[in-house]
């Protein structure tokens, strides 16, 4: 069966309530159980235990989640061919000597970067001009903001401004950034092509171009 | 099969067991959720960023366009409520307070950005078995059903990933060309994992890694159902996690609920006997 666009998308959108619906269903049959009788109890554990073997089950074969009931595609990628060309969007601040750096990590909190690429990738292209300033100009204020953190010696903000080098990090591992002692003046995203073989081996990239940079 | 079933879900458990269940599922929700202080403040952030999530996502994860200072109350309430619920206060309604301001929280980082949802943040187990706490408090018995399905749901975690890895890649995925491209691809070009380098361009060890990552996936689950692999799987699980970290620069940021397979009853009464020990003898010092 083909779906045109709009199709697509409206069916997209009745999945997400498709997807409520379940997690409701698991709320639904545990207060259930919190409200049975004792002699109805077993009976209503056995339903909600049932409908969680259920909902994971459908999960599984529609390999579609009902978050938190998740199919975990973790790592789930045919990577064999280490000369397939990959690209991705790179970040950097330029100080008001010119000169580019990494942006910190804890820079967009509660957002990390890669968060914050994915947004780029998905939303970014269909933004308007003036949305996608609003969007860089407040993305550098931030990474300014993390500057004078870091140059402090800070170890309390942004994600970490309540519990410090003990808080838990993001799901990816970032390199350390040190960042300028001059203020910033703009914010640039790259598009980088590699190929991981390439990459991995020689630390070389393919191409990295200029996408979009914000001044101020 | 009924049997089966019963002494599964239904036969007695320590009860030190279920108390140590709910504060490592309080304390490690709480601990994410303080790592993630300005989590409301994603609502003040300019509407470019929030274009994605359209009202069918939104309704999904009941963001209803409440003021920020009401977002930032409930974020408040659910610490507390999470506080409530490791200290095993008014836990049946604290669990539950919880796991819905969780479940409404936890999305806004990734409904930004992805309409998949937000599998790896660590709440995922974390907000299941906070309802499960909640769904169970009201029961006087002590059958295991709570600290069993809160055991298969992290089991799920490792078994449904391994069903994904078959069902997208297939058995090729445990093979080391496929793992050394897993580690290649991690590679990034501002972040190197540390220990990449060990793998890459090693067959054995990616053969190994591979291996090793399906048979994470696929066989935790027998610690839900047998003490004795229990006690082999969930350490060597652990440690397979500090390696991913290492080797792949990925943090499995749930893996403190791990520790809802130890057995603390275990742990209490080897202490308590230490203790007795440690007070008998100090008793006979004296009477010498």
């Amino acid at each position: 069966m083909h779906l045109d666009a709009d199709t697509l998308a409206k069916v997209r959108d009745v999945l997400q309530i498709v997807r409520l619906a379940i997690v409701a269903g698991f709320v639904v049959a545990g207060v259930r159980v919190m409200r049975a009788p004792a002699e109805k109890r077993r009976r209503r554990v056995n339903e909600l235990l049932v409908y969680v073997l259920v909902a994971h089950a459908a999960i599984v074969i529609a390999q579609n989640d009902a978050w938190p009931f998740a199919t975990y595609p973790m790592m789930a990628v045919d990577s064999t061919d280490q000369t397939a060309i990959h690209n991705g969007l790179s970040f950097r601040v330029v100080d008001d000597a010119g000169r580019e750096w990494q942006v910190d990590p804890l820079a967009w909190s509660p957002l990390y970067p890669q968060s914050v690429m994915g947004w780029f990738e998905v939303v970014y292209p269909r933004a308007t001009d003036s949305q996608r300033n609003d969007v860089l100009r407040f993305l550098l204020a931030r990474a300014e903001s993390a500057r004078l953190h870091v140059n402090r010696g800070d170890r309390f903000y942004g994600n970490a401004a309540l519990l410090g080098p003990l808080a838990a990090p993001d799901t990816n591992l970032y390199a350390p950034a040190p960042q300028s002692p001059r203020p910033l003046r703009a914010l640039r995203m790259y598009r980088i092509w590699w190929t991981p073989a390439e990459l991995s081996t020689t630390g070389t990239i393919r191409e990295r171009r200029l996408i979009s940079e914000y001044r101020r | 099969m009924t049997s089966a079933w019963n002494r599964f879900w239904f036969r007695a458990e320590p009860r030190a067991n279920f108390i140590a269940a709910r504060i490592i599922v309080a304390l490690t929700s709480l601990w994410l959720v303080l790592s993630r202080p300005q989590l409301p403040e994603l609502l003040t952030w300019p509407d470019a960023f929030w274009l994605h999530a359209n009202g069918w996502l939104r309704a999904r994860f009941l963001i209803g366009g409440l003021p920020y200072a009401i977002e930032l109350a409930l974020y408040i309430v659910l610490m507390v409520a999470l506080l409530l619920t490791a200290l095993g206060r008014f836990t049946a309604a604290s669990a539950f307070t919880a796991a819905i301001l969780l479940y409404h929280f936890a999305a806004f980082e990734d409904i930004i950005s992805s309409s998949s949802g937000p599998f790896f943040r660590g709440f995922t187990a974390c907000i299941s078995c906070l309802f499960v706490i909640a769904f169970s408090q009201h029961d006087d018995d002590d059958s295991r059903w709570p600290l069993a399905l809160m055991r298969l749901l992290v089991a799920f975690t490792y078994l449904l990933s391994g069903i994904s890895k078959l069902r997208l890649v297939g058995w090729r995925w445990a093979t080391a060309a496929n793992f050394e491209g897993i580690v290649a691809a991690m590679v990034l070009p501002d972040v190197r994992p540390p220990w990449s380098n060990w793998f890459l361009g090693h067959p054995l060890l990616c053969w190994l890694g591979a291996l090793s990552g399906f048979a994470m996936d696929f066989l935790f689950i027998s610690a839900v159902f047998s003490k004795r692999a229990a006690r082999v799987v969930v350490p060597l699980t652990f440690i397979a996690h500090v390696v991913v970290v290492k080797v792949l620069g990925v943090v499995y940021l749930a893996a403190p609920l791990l520790l809802l397979f130890v057995n603390w009853q275990w742990v209490v009464d080897a202490l308590r006997a230490r203790r007795g020990a440690v007070a008998t003898a100090s008793g006979r010092d004296l009477a010498q």
